[in-house]
């Protein structure tokens, strides 16, 4: 062994260590090795979350008869949601939300993310405090901060008075208008940050050569820059779209009664009504809709990759 | 882009205007609390900084900051350790199905917050055999182990396989690998990952609002119920004092990890 | 020896990676493994190394079988491709990595690192980071750690294909005088000829998965084994022959209407084979007279020129064929034998330069 030719003898902590060692060496060469690391947190995620979520979903699929309190196979929840006009409206209110919220955000995401790729460090590392630190702050407190300004008395209502856009308060707080409001607050900086991301991968150079053939801003814009931003417009939209449908709180605390999204609905069923099964067959229609997006998403950023025909 | 000075103020305008937009309610949060009069009135006609005093006398909020503390702190400890190893699992060994269970490690990030929290609620109670606190704290660890892997992952796929090698040749083991030179080359993505995953717990309210009780509440849960209780400026200012909290930790974010990786921004500019 | 390979080969599934080869090296050697991407070279160097294990064979170093024996215990050193430096340690650092694994005492690793570092000049750099070191530099600190252990032999894996052209030449004489004065067994791998001819004592040219010739430079550019060594070093005119006459001096082979003679290799010729003959360009001369009967000659028109200095090629239409001819410039050259384009000539070459490959 090469270190034979070293005649110094090994610390004593090393010396402590080796029949340790000998052992661990022994073990990494297994080819059950990687189990060892692998096990325990996907045991975790099995137990405490595969399971759970097995066993809840399984709810929606279960009808409770009243009286004997048996449980059987059944579609019943799903029929009794999809076929009520009621409830179709509460799933069609959810997606309008989802979808306003998401073309918001990337209207105003979009200078933002532009700004941060091209207006060099300064502006980027400016605009980056502001988009990160609402991200640290809890949605509670940010939520609490939009319940303090949209009510009737509140900053924005007397801010719009005082320069005569209107005469009385507008009523924000408890319509969708507040609803929408609150959640581009929070999900702004999805959009931003991935849309920054690939914004600045793009060469500048391209738009200096649009604009030495002679394209304007607006021609610059629309056939250079967005069309290669693409992939960041779609991995902010998503993002932005299915946190938007699955968002809880800002429903709640910023619409209350008089806005039912499926979420809140979900945990109306469930924690006041007691319908578990019925919130459980809702909620995997959420789910399901997520994931829809996301296939969607997949195969959307798939083709955007194709050579142009 | 804008080639002219009308365009660039335009667009600057706009920018600076979108910027306001975000940081607005954060800085109106921080006015109220610091009005002299008893309403939430913003702007303040007075300033005074009594309401900071009084914040500590609000029920429950000391202890509510506590035990976050503490479940973040676990938490982060819980998320790092478990997440490491699975990462390390998943990167740096070939085996059957390694995609499917590198989705199903992500999983949560896909799945709406408040179907984990409920179907959790539903899962210890029947079960019934762990604290409040413990099922907090192993909801949180579900809940931010994702972001932990795919942090991991992305630090660890990105790392020059030959140094593994190259180490394998000095004769380090396993572990003087792992300790001298897996986890210093994926410092920062760990780092990231750590704070990350201290906040999100720190900050969780949709899944950590099935899972408490009366006697063992997390912050953001006990800020909810003053806000629906006591709209006054003592609100206001242990809203402040979080989000001040917040700000040191992103200042030491920023130190630690580097703006641009915390936006998800590779390291070097293109 | 201090290698000895015995039916080495390694597959991977259905894909034969390196055909069952024997390898032996001498103490104090520096082969080279020359060959194109994908002929197995850098795995060969990876089963000495110990990173790979092989399929089938013995590998011996210094006697020791070290087949089994893990890749940190085989006594043997190896640079990287990209050097692999641990980038969050400094120079002085990762040199003394392996000494730290093993638990050597501090100051003794002091020592060491110290005398090493001074081997390969890095010395005033020990506190540097490798991003700050230039590929040079990053060269020597990668050496230095390999050879701190003091290994019986010296792997590297390609160890100048990152350095741009005139830092390569610099480091590679640097490895030649560094491997001399150590006189350590040594083995690199690469995909440059000139390399390889610069400074090997040995290459084994390496082609899909096969070593086809090991030999001296010399050996491998003046008697090529087989047609891809012929290819791979070196240029070479290449013509479609007959055997017309042969016995136990020599033989005769046609070449279209001409007569070549051919004194190597003509053993086990037969009339009426066909074979490839080849010439390097360097071999041949131009004149505008007929040539002497005891020389070969073919003749033909010249097509084009290039003036490179040192020496000029002339590409000459023979009978369907272009023939390259390199001719150095000397100024012994009379101005008549200045050719131009246009002018007919005669291509000469001593027999002994006449290579001959089965078809």
């Amino acid at each position: 062994m090469a270190t034979a030719e070293y005649t110094s003898v090994p610390s004593l902590t090393y010396r402590l260590y080796r029949p340790f060692s000998k052992v661990l060496s022994h073990i990494a060469q297994q080819k059950w090795a990687f189990l060892l690391l692998l096990l325990p947190p996907l045991l975790f995620l099995t137990l405490f979350f595969v399971v759970p979520m097995a066993m809840f979903l399984r709810e929606g699929f279960v009808a409770v008869d009243p009286h004997s309190a048996a449980r059987t196979l059944s579609f019943g929840n799903y029929v009794r949601f999809l076929g009520s006009p009621d409830y179709l409206k509460v799933l069609w209110n959810t997606l309008r939300l989802g979808v306003i919220v998401t073309l918001l955000c990337l209207l105003l995401g979009y200078p933002l993310a532009y700004a941060m790729a091209r207006f060099g460090p300064r502006w980027q590392r400016w605009i980056l405090v502001a988009v990160i630190s609402p991200l640290m702050v809890s949605v509670v407190i940010r939520t609490f901060a939009w319940q303090v300004i949209l009510r009737n008395r509140g900053p924005l209502n007397d801010f719009l008075i005082a320069i005569g856009i209107v005469d009385s308060p507008v009523r924000l707080l408890f319509t969708f208008t507040g609803v929408v409001i609150g959640l581009v607050h929070v999900f702004l900086p999805y959009m931003v940050l991935p849309l920054a991301s690939v914004i600045e991968k793009i060469d500048p150079r391209l738009e200096e050569a649009a604009r030495s053939l002679g394209a304007n801003v607006f021609r610059r814009f629309f056939e250079v820059v967005l069309p290669l931003s693409m992939p960041g417009i779609l991995a902010g939209s998503m993002l932005v779209f299915t946190a938007s449908v699955s968002a809880y709180v800002v429903p709640e605390l910023l619409g209350g009664e008089r806005v039912q999204v499926v979420p809140t609905m979900v945990t109306q069923q469930i924690l006041i009504l007691l319908d578990w099964q019925f919130g459980a067959a809702i909620a995997t229609i959420l789910i399901l809709l997520t994931l829809l997006v996301l296939a969607l998403y997949r195969w959307l950023s798939r083709r955007s990759f194709q050579p142009a025909k | 882009m804008p080639s002219n000075m009308a365009e660039k103020i335009l667009i600057r305008g706009v920018v600076i205007a979108i910027l306001i937009f975000l940081i607005g309610p954060l800085v109106i949060v921080c006015g109220l609390s610091l009005s002299k009069a008893n309403l939430i009135k913003f702007p303040p006609q007075e300033l005074s900084l009594r309401w900071f005093a009084d914040v500590w006398k609000l029920d429950g909020f000391v202890a509510a900051v506590v035990l976050s503390l503490k479940l973040a702190a676990l938490t982060t400890v819980g998320t790092s350790v478990l997440g490491v190893m699975g990462s390390l699992a998943l990167v740096r060994y070939r085996f059957a199905g390694r995609n499917i269970l590198l989705g199903v490690f992500l999983s949560p990030l896909v799945l709406p917050a408040i179907v984990i929290g409920i179907a959790l609620l539903q899962y210890f109670r029947t079960i019934d055999l762990l604290s409040t606190f413990s099922t907090l704290l192993i909801a949180h660890i579900a809940v931010t182990l994702p972001f932990m892997v795919r942090t991991m992952t992305a630090s660890l796929e990105v790392m020059d396989e030959n140094l593994f090698d190259a180490a394998r040749m000095m004769g380090a083991d396993a572990l003087q690998t792992f300790i001298y030179v897996t986890m210093p080359s994926v410092r920062s993505g760990f780092i990231a990952g750590a704070l990350f995953t201290f906040i999100l717990s720190f900050d969780n309210y949709t899944v950590s609002l099935f899972l408490t009780d009366p006697q063992t509440e997390t912050l953001p849960i006990r800020m909810l119920k003053f806000t629906q209780v006591r709209v006054d400026p003592t609100v206001a200012a242990a809203a402040t004092i979080l989000i001040g909290l917040s700000l040191l930790i992103l200042l030491l974010s920023i130190h630690l990890v580097g703006l641009r990786r915390l936006g998800g921004l590779s390291s070097s500019k293109a | 020896m201090d290698i000895a390979l015995e039916g080495i080969g390694k597959r991977y599934g259905n894909d034969l990676a390196l055909e069952p080869l024997d390898l032996q090296v001498p103490p104090g050697e520096l082969l080279a493994l020359l060959g194109p991407s994908g002929c197995g070279k850098t795995t060969l160097l990876r089963l000495i190394a110990g990173l790979i294990e092989p399929s089938q064979g013995k590998i011996e170093i210094r006697g020791r079988d070290v087949t089994h024996v893990p890749a940190h215990r085989r006594d043997v050193g190896l640079v990287f491709q990209n050097y692999a430096l641990f980038p969050h340690m400094t120079v002085w650092q990762n040199v003394a990595f392996g000494l730290r694994m093993r638990g050597m005492p501090k100051a003794d690793i002091r020592r060491i690192v110290d005398e090493t570092l001074e081997v390969v000049q890095m010395a005033r750099l020990g506190e540097r980071l490798p991003s700050q070191l230039s590929g040079g530099q990053q060269q020597r600190v990668a050496v230095a750690r390999a050879l701190v252990l003091k290994p019986a032999v010296l792997l590297l894996d390609e160890p100048f294909a990152a350095l741009d052209k005139a830092l390569r030449d610099q480091m590679q004489i640097e490895l030649r005088n560094l491997q001399r004065r150590l006189n350590i067994t040594s083995i690199f791998v690469t995909h440059d000829q000139d390399e390889a001819l610069t400074i090997s004592d040995r290459i084994a040219v390496m082609n899909a998965g096969r070593i086809e010739q090991i030999d001296s430079a010399r050996g491998v550019f003046e008697t090529p084994k087989t047609e891809f060594v012929l290819g791979f070093i070196g240029q070479s005119n290449k013509f479609e022959g007959r055997v017309e006459a042969a016995n136990a001096h020599g033989a005769t082979v046609a070449i279209r209407d001409w007569r070549i003679k051919v004194v190597n290799a003509s053993q086990g010729l037969s009339v009426g084979d066909k074979l490839t003959v080849a010439v390097r360009p360097g071999k041949l001369s131009l004149s505008r007279e007929a040539p002497a009967a005891d020389q070969n000659a073919i003749e033909g028109t010249i097509i084009d020129t290039l003036y490179l200095g040192t020496s000029t090629q002339y590409y000459v239409e023979t009978g369907g064929v272009r023939t390259e001819v390199h001719r150095q410039n000397t100024d012994s050259s009379s101005a008549e034998q200045n050719f131009a384009i246009g002018d007919r000539v005669w291509i000469t070459w001593l027999p002994q330069s006449t290579l001959l490959f089965p078809r």
